[in-house]
Formats: structure tokens, C-alpha cells, sequence
């Protein structure tokens, strides 16, 4: 038991990365426009967050230091800085939408409108920061989220058509209809949304608040290859459940609410209960990543005390930037701006920045000074320079196609 | 620069159609986000009627399906038409919106009153409604 709650960290990261707010409706956006032929870029996401998120667990556990930490030092102040504004503007849209998320999945259960859930919710997330353990944080929500799984049951429960489902993926295609560009535009927000930057950082500072050291490599490992995949399938069960029911009739699913309309065909009610509470399950998690994040990367930054393995006095600027992105995030997310769409962009957006967060972990993955003998292998290299190649190409076609496409409309 | 793109890309700009084909696809465009939510709406109004759906959740997939297919409507309604047959088009999808207009919101009305007869009732409207908006698209393509 205790083994299995090791990989919780790993768990809540996925969760954040894969079925948060804007993943839930992108991915059913996909399923439901290109059914399983954007598979691939989930696949392709999941190898990828895997390959460096292993690399940054593997550094915070022998370094002792997490990703932003290694990104200024390596990058120097100037870069860093660059690099630091990008990341925390990214955090701080996703961190909106994550709260939105929360306040959407209360308004599916009240039928109460989700502005009026929105400052209890950014409270909530505040009070849990501010006392839960970390590691009881982690626990809870990460187990909580696992109750995503009733997407894949939902899936099966539908008995779908397995056979064209697989085609579908093995043989991606456009589909009549719609544009090239349209495709990859979202290809990148699929690929862009599963290796975010943020889910690096909270994941290695994560290892340092747990004080992982070499011992725990293997928890590392069982982190990130059963965390990240499991996010991967509950992504790709969501888009098939979508390619499903909505693909055939001509729904494009827009809002929460009707991503949750296929559980309750195939299982009613205590489906529809347990999908609203696996929402606010993963959206709350992801509230928690992206407020700590917030936190972690400015003071990681500027050297300040960080976590939450300080008492408060003790890390107080880390708290404060928990504290003032949470507050603002609820302000932003008051004037009523459109949480999914603000995630949407978000996470193309963070492919833009994704190759200045992935260098330094390969740099310092290799470094035998920080390293010792830990440092990357031949397969690690290979496929995380691979990556970092399809990094900056993704970063140098994102904005572009979001204009020629008008953001996939 | 992000901060512009994310900040723009939240508003769905709405174009002008200079050219009868340019007005046809939008129209087609806005037929199919409309016939989306009718058909979202058909869907929940079925689930409903199993009593495969909490009452709150099902108010709340109506409104949205309402709203956005409000705000699809309010959009095109917003676009200039460049010439005569394409006041005609706006003539024949407007009747067409119009009346998912109303299906909707009667719909979400009786939804939100709770009144399962009165849900049931729209599920006839709504399919045609949809079915006319189907053929509107096929038409358009």
C-alpha cells in the first residue's frame, strides 16, 4: 500500500498535465472533430513528458534541485528572467482556468452559476496550499482524480465500434471538412498540453518537498511511467467517447458540462456523479500544481526559502506569491473571460516556450559535476534530443497556425 | 506579444464577407455550431427522460447549448450581407435559428422548472430542428 501511495506525486502531476480543464475539452473537442486521428500526439506527448520528466525527477533526486532552479543557473539571469515571465504568465492563465474548472464542476452538480463558486473556490485552494501537507495534498487529490477512470468504463460500457476507433488511430487522417493547418493546430495543443511546462516543475520540486534522494529512483521511476501513461489513457478514452457519441451526430463540445454528456448515456447517474466529482477532483489538483508552481518558480528564481517543507515564516515570500497569483487569478477569472478558451491558449502557448524549460534538464541530466555516475544514458540522450528538436519546431509553427487557423475555429 | 494573442484569441472576431461564397460559409459555419448545440441539447433532453441525469446538470448543458448557440446567431446576425441572394440566405437560416432559439429555451425552461413533461415535449422540435439544420449544412457545403 505504502508503494502504491509513492506514486501518488506522479499521479497528481499527470492529472494536471492530462485531464485538467483544458485538456478534458480539447481532448473531447478532437475526438469529437477528428475522432482517433490525433491520437498520435497524445502518444507522442506522453513518450515525451515521460523521457524529461524522469530526467528532472532523476536530477531533483541526486541535485537536490529542482528544474527552475537548474533553468536560471544554466541559462544565466538575463535568459532566465526571459524564461521565468513566460513560464509564470502560462501558470498564472492556466491557474485562472484550473480555479474556473472548480467553480464549472460545482455549477454541473448545483445548477449555481460558477462566478458565484469562483471566490470560494480560489479560497479553497489557498487553505489546502496553505495547511494540507504536501504529501497528504498529493494523496488526496491524486487518488480523488483516479475517479477519471470511469471515462474509460464509460467507453467501454458503450461497446463502440473498437475496430474503426484503432483504424482511426493507426491511420490518421484529415477529415472531410476541415483544414490542414486546423489539424495541426490541434496536434500542437495535445502535444503542448501534455508536456506544459508547469507539470516538470511541480514534479521536481515535488521530489525535493518529498527529499527524495538515490534511494528513491525507482519511485521515480514508477512515478512517471505509471502516472504519465495512465493520464495519456484517460485522455484517449475521453476522446473516444466523444468520437462515439458526438462525432456521429455533429456535436462540437464546447463547454464541461457537455463533455460529461456521454457518461451519462452509457452509465447515468452514478456515472454522472463520479466523472462531475473526477472534474473537480482533477481541476482542483490542477489548481494546486499551478498555485505552487506560481510560487516555485519565482522563488526558485530569485534563491528565496520555497515549499512547503518550511513552515510559513519561515518560506514567507513563496507564500506570498501562492497567495497574490491565486487572488488575481480569481479577479482575472471574475470578469468573466472563458476559462476553456484562456486554457486553450495557455497550453499552445506553452509550446511556444516549451524548448527553453527542456534544455537545461538535458544539459544538467548529462552533467557529471551535479550527476556523478547517475548521469543520462544512451537511450535517455538519444530520445531527449530527438524531443528538443521537435520542441523548437513545435515552438516556431505555434503562433503562426494559431493566426492562420484563428485558434482552430 | 502572448499576453496580446491570449488577450485577442478569447474574442472571436467576427469577420466581414465581402463575397457571396465568403457570406455562404459562414452561414454554413454558424448552421453547424447551432445544429451542434441543438443536437447537445437533444442528447440531454433524451438522458433526462431516462432519468439517466441529475436535474441541475441537465439545466445546466441546456443553458450552455442556449448560450452558444445565441451567441453563434448574434454573430452571424452581426455580418453584412454583400448582395441579394445572400439576403435570401440570411432570410432562410435566420428562420432556422429563430427557431432553435425558441426549442432551446423552452427546453432549458422547463429543465430549470423541473417539469419533465414539458422537457419531453421539446425532444420532437428539437430533431427537426436539427434535422432542418443538417440539410441546411449539407446544402451549404
Amino acid at each position: 500500500m505504502k508503494r502504491f501511495l509513492g506514486i501518488t506525486l506522479g499521479v497528481l502531476t499527470a492529472m494536471g498535465g492530462f485531464v485538467d480543464i483544458g485538456d478534458i475539452v480539447a481532448n473531447a473537442q478532437t475526438g469529437a472533430r477528428f475522432r482517433m486521428a490525433l491520437a498520435w500526439a497524445v502518444v507522442l506527448g506522453v513518450v515525451g513528458i515521460c523521457v524529461f520528466a524522469e530526467m528532472a525527477g532523476r536530477v531533483a533526486a541526486v541535485s537536490q534541485r529542482p528544474v527552475f532552479d537548474l533553468v536560471r543557473e544554466r541559462l544565466g539571469a538575463g535568459v532566465g528572467l526571459a524564461n521565468l515571465l513566460a513560464s509564470f504568465f502560462i501558470t498564472f492563465l492556466t491557474l485562472t482556468a484550473e480555479i474556473a474548472g472548480v467553480a464549472l464542476a460545482l455549477q454541473l452538480a448545483t445548477d449555481v452559476h460558477y462566478l458565484l463558486w469562483l471566490p470560494l473556490c480560489g479560497l479553497l485552494v489557498w487553505l489546502v496550499i496553505w495547511r494540507v501537507r504536501f504529501e497528504s495534498m498529493e494523496r488526496i487529490f491524486g487518488l480523488l482524480g483516479l475517479v477519471l477512470i470511469v471515462l474509460a468504463v464509460a467507453l467501454w460500457r458503450l461497446e463502440p465500434d473498437w475496430g474503426g476507433l484503432v483504424d482511426s488511430a493507426r491511420h490518421p487522417a484529415v477529415p472531410l471538412g476541415e483544414g490542414r493547418p486546423t489539424y495541426f493546430y490541434y496536434a500542437i495543443a495535445l502535444f503542448g498540453a501534455a508536456m506544459t511546462p508547469y507539470e516538470v516543475f511541480f514534479f521536481s520540486s515535488g521530489a525535493v518537498e518529498e527529499r527524495w534522494s538515490r534511494r528513491d529512483l525507482i519511485l521515480n521511476k514508477a512515478n512517471v511511467f505509471i502516472g504519465f501513461p495512465l493520464g495519456g489513457m484517460l485522455s484517449l478514452a475521453l476522446m473516444g467517447l466523444t468520437a462515439t457519441v458526438f462525432a456521429p451526430v455533429g456535436i462540437g463540445p464546447d463547454h464541461l458540462s457537455t463533455v460529461a454528456l456521454p457518461v451519462s448515456v452509457a452509465l447515468g447517474k452514478v456515472g454522472l456523479a463520479l466523472v462531475i466529482v473526477g472534474f473537480f477532483a482533477a481541476t482542483f489538483g490542477a489548481a494546486l500544481e499551478t498555485g505552487l508552481s506560481a510560487g516555485y518558480t519565482v522563488s526558485q528564481y530569485f534563491g528565496w526559502p520555497w515549499g512547503k517543507r518550511f513552515a510559513p515564516r519561515e518560506a514567507s515570500r513563496f507564500h506570498v506569491v501562492v497567495l497574490v497569483s491565486i487572488l488575481v487569478a480569481v479577479l482575472f477569472g471574475l470578469t468573466a473571460v472563458d476559462p476553456i478558451k484562456v486554457t486553450e491558449y495557455s497550453i499552445v502557448l506553452s509550446a511556444a516556450a516549451l524548448p527553453l524549460t527542456y534544455v537545461p534538464i538535458l544539459l544538467v541530466a548529462n552533467d557529471p559535476d551535479y550527476m556523478g555516475d547517475l548521469v543520462n544514458r544512451r537511450l535517455s540522450n538519444v530520445l531527449g534530443t530527438v524531443y528538443l528538436v521537435l520542441l523548437v519546431l513545435v515552438a516556431l509553427v505555434t503562433i503562426p497556425l494559431m493566426v492562420v487557423t484563428k485558434a482552430g475555429a | 506579444m502572448a499576453v496580446s494573442v491570449a488577450l485577442a484569441g478569447c474574442v472571436q472576431p467576427v469577420g466581414p464577407a465581402r463575397t457571396a461564397d465568403d457570406y455562404e460559409r459562414k452561414a454554413k459555419d454558424t448552421a453547424e455550431t447551432v445544429l451542434s448545440s441543438v443536437r447537445t441539447a437533444e442528447l440531454a433532453v433524451d438522458v433526462a427522460g431516462r432519468d439517466r441525469a441529475f436535474p441541475p446538470y441537465v439545466s445546466v448543458v441546456l443553458s450552455d447549448a442556449e448560450d452558444e448557440a445565441g451567441a453563434a446567431a448574434s454573430t452571424f446576425a452581426s455580418v453584412q450581407p454583400p448582395g441579394e441572394s445572400s439576403d435570401r440566405l440570411r432570410d432562410e437560416l435566420g428562420d432556422l435559428l429563430d427557431a432553435a432559439d425558441d426549442a432551446l429555451s423552452a427546453a432549458r425552461i422547463a429543465a430549470r422548472r423541473d417539469d419533465g413533461d414539458a422537457l419531453a415535449a421539446q425532444a420532437g422540435p428539437l430533431n427537426r430542428i436539427g434535422d432542418q439544420l443538417d440539410t441546411f449544412v449539407a446544402a451549404h457545403e
